[in-house]
């Protein structure tokens, strides 16, 4: 065994690796940054070069792809408020706030390293127990996802701050849209009203940078040509915080860092290793979770480190995790385990339990370059926040537009289709009105993200029970996700009670104000 | 004419209100079918997200009515429809009239919005954005462009 590991390592620690994991990682990190490109499209053009280069050093880099996107896609949803991938919506919630307070180095340093802490714990989780949780994950089944999916909508309450009832409303709003599309149980079409278009659903990337990043460009250009701004400041560039201490991560900083980082990586692995959940739920229960146990869960949505370190971490759990049901049963947890699947599949490893005896070296050798591909994390992430703080130099009035044209294009490349773009801009027109109307555009995101999941799950979950509701109480695993989803909301309602009795928000008398 | 923030809630309550009336009378029934087949309807959860939202609507209007504060709600002025109505107009002229020509214009439009007014910087932003994405997208990541 010991012989095996050493082998592996000697195997791996070699320029020749180290050359293409750092590339894999960079151009994932570049392809993430570009709104609408995804560490996928990377991933598919070095696959065809993975077939030159030995198994383990080939889904190394196949995987650094994979971890330099989940970097990237925050480095835009920070400092633009334009998440690169849904994931990187919840990074948003907080993180852009902390750019907007001049501390945009702060947040994106604070992400590099809840990424590599969330990559590192599951990796080490993948390399020690892939197995035995591969075989707890089989027991995961309908009801027991619709149970994750019910609790993981409670973090719309977390990211609602003030505005529960409105928060709510644009989940069920996105839960809505993302029911547009054919049926997956009967197979017939809802809501499509006859679009070809839409036979398979709204495309969820168009609609999350429409309403987050759009929407932001569309109030902007209003403030700007009605010379109103939100701060009665004119804001040529992102600001740049000239104390030393905003552009770094303090001793203040380092316990809430770890205890959101802690939290976040416990939560994606534990995501990751059920197949078909996915990076942007993991992200966003890590951000609920995270809140419900800080100490200040009101800073949450006002620029708390926090907000940015349980996200990331948890996105990048889900990495390492979502190897596991891959290797161990050959089963892929999303779209990157499943090009994976191929890619282990031509380098001629075939997944399963037999993968760990008749493939010993190269196993290990995998896990070794997943580690290696952790040590490149840094140095390259610091090299792109040093380019990404030249962004902040920018004039907005110059950036917006050119943030603009990256985001149609970006959307138009998801699908070479010009149904995407209008999708885009009427989701950004809609996301800036919701946004005068005091909604939070991000509940839509969350509702479109996890409502089909949930419906799906709830209804195979009756088709096998034979209608039965009751089967969602006594399979023990769904009773429990179900008794934290009643907790939560209980605990939600009371925690704002206490809140507003304590601010005392109801209005002396309904006073006439002009807004104008 | 003046309107009071808590008289605009109301509004947007209402407004709420009566798009969760039209998903559900309207919109379910020509946009679902419901098979025979089908043991569970597919317009069930349609329809629960719509009653949800049209209570909720309820809920807020109530809430406004008497008092409490849900959030802070802005005006909308004439000026927010320009930026929506320029991208509009550039998504539906991608396809004829093509990326690179296309950009340059939507690009120059918005540089103007947001108070750009030199006209050397307005051409080389335009100019060099939309080459560049061109050149990014089709020769370097080979995905074609309008």
């Amino acid at each position: 065994m010991l012989a095996d590991i050493g082998s592996a390592i000697a195997l791996v620690l070699t320029w020749q690796a180290l050359l293409w994991i750092t590339i894999g990682y960079s151009l994932g990190a570049l392809l993430g940054a570009i709104p609408g490109l995804t560490g996928i499209l990377g991933i598919a053009l070095l696959l065809p070069l993975s077939f030159y280069l030995p198994p383990w050093v080939a889904i190394p880099m196949l995987v650094a792809i994979a971890k330099g996107s989940s970097f990237g896609c925050n480095i835009p949803a920070i400092l633009l408020n334009t998440p690169g991938t849904p994931a990187a919506a919840a990074t948003c919630i907080d993180g852009h706030k902390l750019a907007l307070q001049g501390k945009g180095s702060k947040a994106l340093k604070v992400n590099l390293y809840a990424g590599l802490c969330g990559d590192l714990f599951s990796d080490i989780v993948l390399i020690l127990s892939a197995g035995l949780l591969a075989q707890l994950a089989l027991r995961f089944g309908p009801a027991e996802y619709a149970a994750i999916m019910l609790f993981s909508l409670t973090v719309v309450g977390a990211v609602s701050t003030g505005a529960v009832t409105k928060g709510i409303m644009g989940a069920a709003l996105g839960v809505l849209l993302g029911m547009v599309g054919t049926d997956m149980i009967t197979g017939v079409a809802r809501l499509d009203f006859g679009v070809l278009e839409l036979t398979g659903g709204i495309n969820m990337i168009a609609l999350m940078i429409g309403l987050l990043s759009l929407a932001e460009i569309f109030l902007q250009a209003e403030r700007l040509l009605s010379h109103k701004h939100s701060d009665g400041i004119r804001r040529e560039t992102i600001p740049q915080s000239s104390h030393p201490d905003d552009s770094r991560i303090t001793r203040e900083d380092w316990p809430l860092v770890i205890k959101a980082t802690a939290i976040g990586s416990l939560i994606g692995t534990a995501i990751g290793v059920l197949p078909g959940i996915g990076q942007s739920v993991a992200a966003f229960v890590g951000y609920g979770e995270a809140r419900r146990f800080s100490s200040k869960p009101e800073r949450f949505g006002t620029g708390t480190v926090e907000g940015v370190a349980a996200p990331e971490a948890a996105a990048s759990a889900v990495n390492g995790a979502n190897m596991i049901p891959l290797l161990a049963l050959g089963i892929p947890g999303d779209v990157t385990a499943a090009v994976l699947l191929g890619a282990l599949l031509i380098q001629g490893l075939a997944p399963g339990p037999l993968l760990f005896e008749e493939h010993r070296v190269t196993v290990f050798a995998l896990f070794a370059g997943m580690m290696l591909t952790n040590l490149i994390h840094v140095p390259v992430g610091l090299l792109f926040i040093r380019a990404a703080t030249f962004i902040t130099r920018i004039k907005l009035s110059h950036m917006l537009p050119v943030i603009f044209i990256l985001c149609v294009a970006g959307t138009f490349a998801l699908n070479n289709s010009l149904f995407d773009v209008f999708v885009l801009v009427v989701a950004g027109f809609f996301g800036a009105l919701l946004r005068k109307g005091g909604f939070a555009p991000v509940t839509i995101v969350i509702g479109f993200i996890l409502g089909p999941l949930l419906e799906n799950s709830v209804r195979q979950a009756l088709l096998i029970s034979q209608g039965r509701y009751l089967t969602f109480l006594e399979r023990p695993i769904s009773l429990l996700f179900i008794v934290l989803t009643l907790v939560s909301v209980v605990g939600s309602v009371v925690h704002a009670r206490r809140a507003n009795r304590r601010r005392g928000t109801r209005a002396e008398s309904p006073a006439t104000s002009n807004l104008q | 004419m003046a309107v009071s923030e808590r008289k605009s809630a109301m509004i947007w309550a209402a407004a709420w209100f009566v798009g969760a009336c039209f998903i559900y009378f309207v919109a379910i029934p020509i946009g679902i079918e419901e098979p025979s087949y089908a043991t569970q309807s597919p317009a069930l959860f349609p329809r629960v997200m719509a009653v949800t939202f049209g209570t909720l609507a309820v809920v807020l209007f109530v809430l406004e009515w008497r008092g409490f504060h849900t959030r802070n709600i802005e005006n909308i002025s004439p000026w927010f429809f320009v930026a929506p109505a320029v991208a509009a107009i550039y998504a539906l002229l991608l396809e004829p009239i093509g990326f690179l020509i296309t950009t340059g214009c939507a690009l120059a439009a918005l540089l103007l919005i947001f108070g750009e007014r030199r006209p050397s910087t307005i051409l080389i932003v335009s100019g060099v954005t939309a080459i560049g994405v061109h050149t990014i997208f089709v020769y370097l990541l080979h995905i074609p462009l309008p």
